[in-house]
């Protein structure tokens, strides 16, 4: 039987990891959104925030099961791959996964609530639903951080590796920077992106709407750029914390740029990361000035296009590449510290393999299954977000109870 | 022997067994809507399609809006029953990973097919061809029913470890211990009884997963999972009882719906709504009877125990097999003959023996199976020869959703305790499967709080909406100004 590389077989699970934390990002943000534009919608001569809100009420249905599709594919890959890796992980995890089992189930009833309340329910139990549902968010994306932290530096392990003091997990000095450097990315990505959506909506929609597209379009790629500004000082935190409780994992993030890698060298991704996080300063900034100057979104992005889509990629290169670096940084093992991989061997890549799932015939059935079903989900976001598709009732009438449309209210 | 009570509680890790019940019962509830609410709305397109009825498209419609959330928070219970697999049953869930994975890692791939089709399905409606909706959905039902197969292989894997051997003679009734045919890595076969496949666990685990080993590498990582006896037909049990679920709990919504409706344009949409639901329930019923017969008879070939439970086929209790002929019919019904013994649960040792109040359950399962049945068959009458539905009538079966959620979760508490004391067939028992340190009092009150909590909080949810009447639903859409206001 041939085998696939260790590298490989990280690699299916690194990156369905990572598409999990994104969509997790993308929704938490949205879930943060859709409270405020409601709470506008119902001023007068802001009908159409409500009409958005709702829009982006059906982004989340997408970004929920899909990243519910990617961390189960991680899961079902760790456990396929390093059966006894995730079993340890998970005695070692086991209040943080169990406070995410409990937050998970939450989450269920209030996004149901808010889907199916929606124009149901009174405005103050649907807005209170909707802050709530992106509250347990953000607690979701710091239990992440929680788990993150642990591989980064492995606090709680106890009496020979297989005992597990779980309360301290959460006193992880790496989890509070890694979480704010993964909430300050959800929000400038997402602003970033529902910038760009609703700047290529204008090009497809009635005149009426094309202002209020453009405003927000505006006001969020602004925000992006005012936003991602303080990633720099938090990751500067967060190196700072792994030098002292996780050198090995920080002299891997930086080998070669005036430190020695003590295992594997991934400073190449911190340079990515360097590169698309000046890029994205650049061309945000120079947006942000053609924008002053043209005073339209419509405008400017016909006129400066790729200014927008060269933000829009190196952010999200960005973004991947830390996210990337700190899942990486701890190889060729599972947790970043060589002395637990001496006690626990299958905690190193190379060891803890199951032979039976890392054979050549069922990889390739993986990535020969994997590629289209990617490219389909991608083709169906692209087309969701720029409106080619999207819900059969969003017909200009459905709109939320209490709010005015432009027109009633100009003939009243 | 204890009552039936005290043994169902003697089971092993009481506080482990219940959390996951909890969890898998929630899972099941809500995954039965994710099956067959899609298979719904695509067959009434295709319906409508055929026949060019608008009413089908706008039953379509409205079910497919209703199962794009219900799939997410389906997806979401999926990943919450696996953490609590991981938290709960380490050591069987290690085992599933080392050998039985194969389905899990199949099922990522349907899942994946899942969430593109159905949204796909969703949000392309009248914004491509009827065609290619179509297709759109009939993909969506693939990745749907293939999931459901392959999670049912896994679980259908656990009652029916690899290489179990029929070995049961419903000939002589004499209780056997299971028996399995395994490989061995320096060639050749050999049978291991349960008892000398545990003594080998205990004593040389290596050899064990030397032999385990052996053996899926003989069969297949695919071969494996997949000729486990009885995996295709618990698969569709499955299916059709989601499909099932969803088309008696749909009746009920549209009888209600129908009872509070002012307008006659409403009316008249409702009841045809019911009269498809009644047809197709009463279809699916059926084939669902006879699925499930299906089942019953591998688990009576491989799994005697359970079966002489179901029919609680001891002196301890009165039972349908302590009435002549009509144990003659169970025998033949379970064995085709009805010569053939149903194993006495009292010849059982108490290791093997499945828990008593299984016969109680599966019994509720089958009475209240047959309430359903009788229910389908009036409908039907006043529905499709009179052309009308008393008020009685209408005002029982709004408790149809329940009950149908019922003997569903009957059946799948019959599946998983029958299997008891065993969480592997004759393998690995409970004990065996569970984590090794037992959780916090505070762990389990916490947990138990909030799932209370959590079951309130979704009543309240349903209570309000289903107060609205369909008109004041409507009217909040098309009048915004107005505050909404409840029945």
């Amino acid at each position: 039987m041939v085998l696939v590389s260790s590298s490989l077989l990280m690699f299916l699970i690194i990156l369905t990891f990572s598409f999990h934390v994104v969509l997790l990002a993308i929704e938490i943000v949205l879930a943060l959104l859709i409270p405020l534009l409601i709470y506008l919608g119902k001023q007068p001569q802001e009908y159409f925030k409500g009409l958005i809100a709702k829009r982006y009420m059906n982004y989340i249905a997408i970004t929920y099961a899909s990243q519910q599709v990617f961390l189960t594919a991680s899961t079902v890959f760790t456990l396929s791959y390093y059966p006894d890796t995730l079993i340890y992980l998970g005695k070692a995890l086991f209040y943080p996964l169990g406070f995410f089992i409990l937050i998970y189930g939450f989450r269920l009833l209030l996004l149901s609530s808010y889907w199916y309340g929606w124009n149901r329910f009174p405005s103050s139990l649907h807005h209170f639903i909707g802050t709530l549902f992106a509250f347990t968010g953000l607690i979701i994306l710091y239990l992440d951080s929680v788990i993150l932290g642990f591989l980064g530096y492995p606090i709680g392990v106890e009496d020979g590796a297989y005992s597990f003091n779980q309360i301290v997990n959460f006193l992880n000095p790496l989890t509070l920077p890694l979480f704010l450097l993964f909430a300050l990315f959800a929000v400038s990505v997402t602003f970033t992106i529902l910038g760009f959506v609703h700047a290529k909506r204008i090009q497809r929609i009635q005149e009426l709407e094309v202002g209020e597209e453009a405003i927000l379009g505006r006001i969020y790629l602004k925000i992006a750029s005012v936003v991602s500004m303080m990633i720099l000082p938090v990751l500067l935190w967060y190196l700072i914390s792994l030098h002292e409780f996780s050198y090995y994992k920080f002299s891997n993030m930086v080998g070669g740029l005036g430190f020695d890698a003590e295992g594997h060298n991934y400073s190449w991704l911190t340079i990515i990361f360097l590169i698309s996080y000046v890029v994205y300063s650049i061309t945000a900034n120079r947006w942000n000035a053609r924008m002053e100057e043209l005073h339209s979104l419509e405008h400017t992005c016909e006129a400066h296009g790729k200014l927008l889509i060269t933000q829009l990629i190196s952010l999200l290169v960005s973004f991947l590449s830390i996210f990337l670096l700190n899942l990486l940084a701890q190889a060729p093992y599972f947790v970043a510290s060589p002395e637990l991989v001496k006690q626990v061997p299958f905690l190193d890549i190379n060891q803890g393999i199951n032979e039976k799932a890392a054979s050549l015939d069922i990889y390739a059935l993986t990535i020969f299954a994997l590629i289209p079903l990617m490219l389909s989900f991608f083709v169906l976001l692209v087309f969701f977000f720029t409106g080619v598709i999207g819900d059969p009732e969003e017909d200009g009438n459905k709109y939320l109870a209490g709010m005015v449309h432009p027109k009633e209210n100009a003939s009243s | 022997m204890s009552n039936i009570f005290e043994q169902w509680f003697d089971i092993p890790q009481n506080t482990l067994r219940g959390l996951s019940e909890l969890g898998i019962t929630t899972h099941w509830i809500i995954l039965q809507y994710s099956i067959g609410l899609l298979t719904l709305a695509v067959g009434l397109e295709i319906i409508a399609y055929r026949f060019e009825d608008e009413v089908f498209i706008e039953m379509s419609k409205t079910i497919s809006k209703v199962a794009v959330v219900i799939f997410a928070v389906g997806a979401a219970t999926g990943s919450l029953s696996e953490f609590g697999l991981l938290l709960f049953w380490p050591n069987f869930l290690e085992l599933v990973g080392k050998y039985y994975f194969i389905p899990l890692y199949l099922e990522v791939f349907a899942f994946f097919a899942e969430v593109v089709f159905v949204y796909m399905y969703y949000y392309t409606w009248e914004k491509v061809s009827r065609r290619f909706h179509v297709s759109v959905g009939i993909f969506a039902l693939i990745g749907v029913f293939a999931s459901s197969l392959l999670i049912m292989s896994v679980n259908t894997l656990m009652s029916y470890p690899p290489g179990i051997l029929a070995t049961y003679n419903p000939g002589t009734g004499t209780w056997v211990e299971p028996q399995y045919l395994l490989y061995l890595p320096e060639g050749g076969t050999v049978i291991y009884t349960s008892t000398q496949l545990r003594i080998l666990i205990a004593s040389d685990p290596d050899r064990y997963h030397d032999i385990l080993g052996a053996t899926v590498e003989k069969k297949g990582v695919f071969g494996i999972v997949f000729q486990s006896p009885g995996s295709l037909i618990s698969g569709l049990h499955a299916i059709f009882s989601g499909i099932v679920v969803t088309i008696y709990t749909g009746l009920g919504v549209y009888i209600w719906r129908y009872m509070h409706a002012e307008s006659e344009k409403r009316k008249n949409y409702y009841f045809k709504a019911i009269k498809v639901m009644t047809a197709l329930g009463g279809i699916f019923l059926v084939i669902q009877g006879f699925i499930g017969h299906m089942v019953a008879q591998n688990m009576a070939k491989y799994n005697p125990e359970k079966l002489s439970a179901m029919e609680g086929n001891s002196d301890e209790i009165n039972s349908f097999t302590d009435i002549p002929i009509i144990d003659k019919f169970l025998s033949y019904l379970a064995y085709g003959n009805s010569n053939a013994k149903i194993l006495p649960y009292d010849s059982i040792p108490s290791d093997y023996q499945p828990p008593l109040i299984l016969h109680y359950i599966y019994y509720s399962k089958i009475f209240l199976a047959m309430i359903l049945f009788v229910d389908t068959l009036l409908l039907g009458y006043y529905l499709f020869k009179r052309n009308t539905l008393p008020k009685w009538l209408m005002k029982s079966n709004l408790v149809v959703p329940v009950i149908v959620q019922l003997i569903s979760n009957f059946g799948w508490i019959t599946r998983e305790l029958g299997r008891k004391p065993w969480t592997i067939y004759g393998v690995q028992t409970v004990d065996e499967a569970a984590r090794s340190s037992s959780l916090p009092f505070v762990y389990v009150i916490g947990v138990i709080m909030y799932c209370l909590g959590l079951l309130a909080g979704i009543g309240s949810v349903v209570w309000y909406l289903f107060r609205m009447t369909p008109e004041a639903i409507e009217e909040v859409e098309e009048k915004p100004e107005r505050v909404i206001e409840v029945a």
